[in-house]
């Protein structure tokens, strides 16, 4: 199957971009698709060139979660073999969320759209979210598929929009609207463009431009600082508290059910 | 299986939703008791209540909802606080901590609640110059919705009603689950703030000096601005 992400370099290496285009899909993501996005964060860390990471999708939906297949497949999987239930529960909460947490450059997530379940919790855990137009919110409907906050959102909700909030959002399952992402400062700009290419483009020339002034050095230094934070260290303990507690509720197969339930339709949410 | 979903902290059919400690309880509890040493009256009237209160809240396992149908002042206000999501029946709901005011320190957990919810100037604007928490200060942060509205009873049905409906669209563990995830991040702050502000306090309480302020507060056309 084609990956569903794609990478780009911009402005003579200095931004480094990843494309989610799979917009027929929704955006939704395979397993591998995952992983994929956790190599090339790596690649852009490592890079000494890459001062600034960009997360992009294409089409009106940034992400809409794990796709449907990939859940059924794991299901299948794990019938057949009931050990490798932790590599799938572990793989995207502990590797490609430490990716994300340790990773050295700036990262900034270019919400196109809604975005969903672990995608939605990818946005969270980038440095500067900007936003195309009041069409984007971010879902977590972990209660209603039956396990609990993954992808580092047990910290990144609570730290970016206020506990009360990340508790009724995570319990309620009910989006988490554009205004409410302004409002706490989670959103740093709205663009009101209505296309999504010209949206992309936009925050990557106005990102070239800024960049030209500014120390490489300093805005590693920067962003070294400030992972320092206590909430990175939340974040780091997080990746083991949530895997730990999300696995019992994957080995007794509710999420599973849910799922299909979803993908069949019997079971709605409220949007 | 547990049946309790969810825990509601409300009051029913009144305007306030708890104006804080009785002052005619703390006047008989001064009064009272002569021969039993200051520090024993106030361990057993104040500490060990404060404390034990502050305690149940920080450490419930359910999600702890408050339905706040109008004003709360000190004690109350920090536990209203203290729950993890707050539903307002309007937008004529505050919160005050008169602590300052009453010769007294932070409690109830509000020098971990406050910072971490409002923020660390907010709260040092709010409790140092004795300043109402109004509806717009805690829109977002503390209180997650309002349901305008001005019956109290018809206010707190109407939650549970909600409520009852949501509960058939989630798994019940999961919300156990998340709980658990999100409260590690502060509960241990909380438990032991709620240490050091009782100690704080009890040197006060022994001094007389919130008595005093009580007191005044009780006689006095009050000058606190509620």
């Amino acid at each position: 199957m084609k990956s569903s992400i794609t990478p780009r370099s911009e402005d003579h290496g200095h931004i480094f971009v990843i494309i989610i285009d799979n917009p027929t899909k929704l955006n939704s993501l395979s397993q591998q698709d995952f992983n994929c996005i956790g190599q090339l964060l790596q690649k852009a860390d490592n890079d000494p060139q890459v001062q600034v990471t960009i997360l992009q999708s294409t089409g009106d939906f940034f992400s809409a979660g794990v796709r449907f297949e990939d859940i059924s497949y794991i299901r299948n999987d794990v019938v057949a073999h009931p050990e490798r239930l932790i590599g799938h529960v572990a793989t995207p909460n502990i590797q490609l969320a430490t990716r994300f947490t340790q990773h050295r450059k700036l990262l900034v997530c270019c919400l196109n759209g809604p975005a969903v379940g672990m995608t939605a919790a990818l946005v969270m855990l980038c440095d500067v979210i900007y936003t195309k137009n009041d069409s984007g919110y971010l879902l977590f409907p972990f209660a209603n598929l039956g396990f609990v906050p993954e992808g580092g959102t047990s910290v990144t909700l609570p730290w970016k929009l206020g506990i009360n909030s990340a508790y009724e959002h995570l319990v309620m399952g009910s989006p988490i609207s554009l205004q409410e992402l302004i409002d706490a400062h989670a959103v740093i700009k709205n663009y009101n463009i209505l296309d999504t290419n010209m949206f992309n483009n936009k925050i990557i020339s106005e990102i070239t431009e800024t960049i030209l002034n500014l120390s490489p050095d300093s805005l590693l230094g920067v962003k070294n600082q400030l992972n320092a934070n206590t909430e990175n260290n939340l974040l780091t303990r997080a990746q083991s508290s949530e895997t730990n507690t999300t696995l019992p509720f994957w080995s007794s197969g509710e999420p599973f059910k849910r799922f299909l339930q979803f993908q069949a339709g019997t079971r709605r949410h409220k949007l | 299986m547990n049946l309790i979903r969810f825990s509601q902290f409300y009051k029913v059919a009144e305007v306030f939703f708890s104006s804080g400690a009785d002052f005619t309880s703390i006047a008989q509890t001064s009064k009272s008791q002569s021969g039993v040493s200051e520090l024993k009256k106030w361990l057993d009237n104040f500490l060990s209540r404060n404390s034990y209160v502050t305690n149940v809240f920080n450490r419930h396992k359910k999600i702890l909802i408050c339905c706040l149908n109008g004003p709360a002042i000190g004690l109350s206000a920090a536990l209203c606080v203290l729950c993890d999501i707050v539903y307002a029946m309007n937008d004529q709901i505050y919160l005050k901590f008169p602590f300052v005011e009453l010769g007294l320190v932070m409690e109830g957990g509000t020098s971990v609640t406050l910072p971490l919810k409002l923020g660390h100037s907010k709260t040092m604007e709010t409790i140092l110059f004795n300043k109402n928490l109004n509806y717009d200060d805690l829109k977002g942060t503390i209180v997650t919705r309002n349901y305008n509205m001005t019956d109290t009873q018809e206010f707190n049905q109407r939650v549970i009603t909600d409520l009852k409906q949501l509960a058939k669209d989630v798994y019940f563990p999961s919300i156990l689950g998340i709980k658990k995830l999100i409260a590690a991040n502060y509960m241990d702050n909380v438990l032991r703030a709620n240490s050091a502000e009782t100690s704080d306090a009890i040197t006060s309480w022994v001094n007389g000096e919130p008595q005093r302020r009580f007191r005044m507060s009780q006689k006095k056309p009050r000058k606190n601005k509620i």
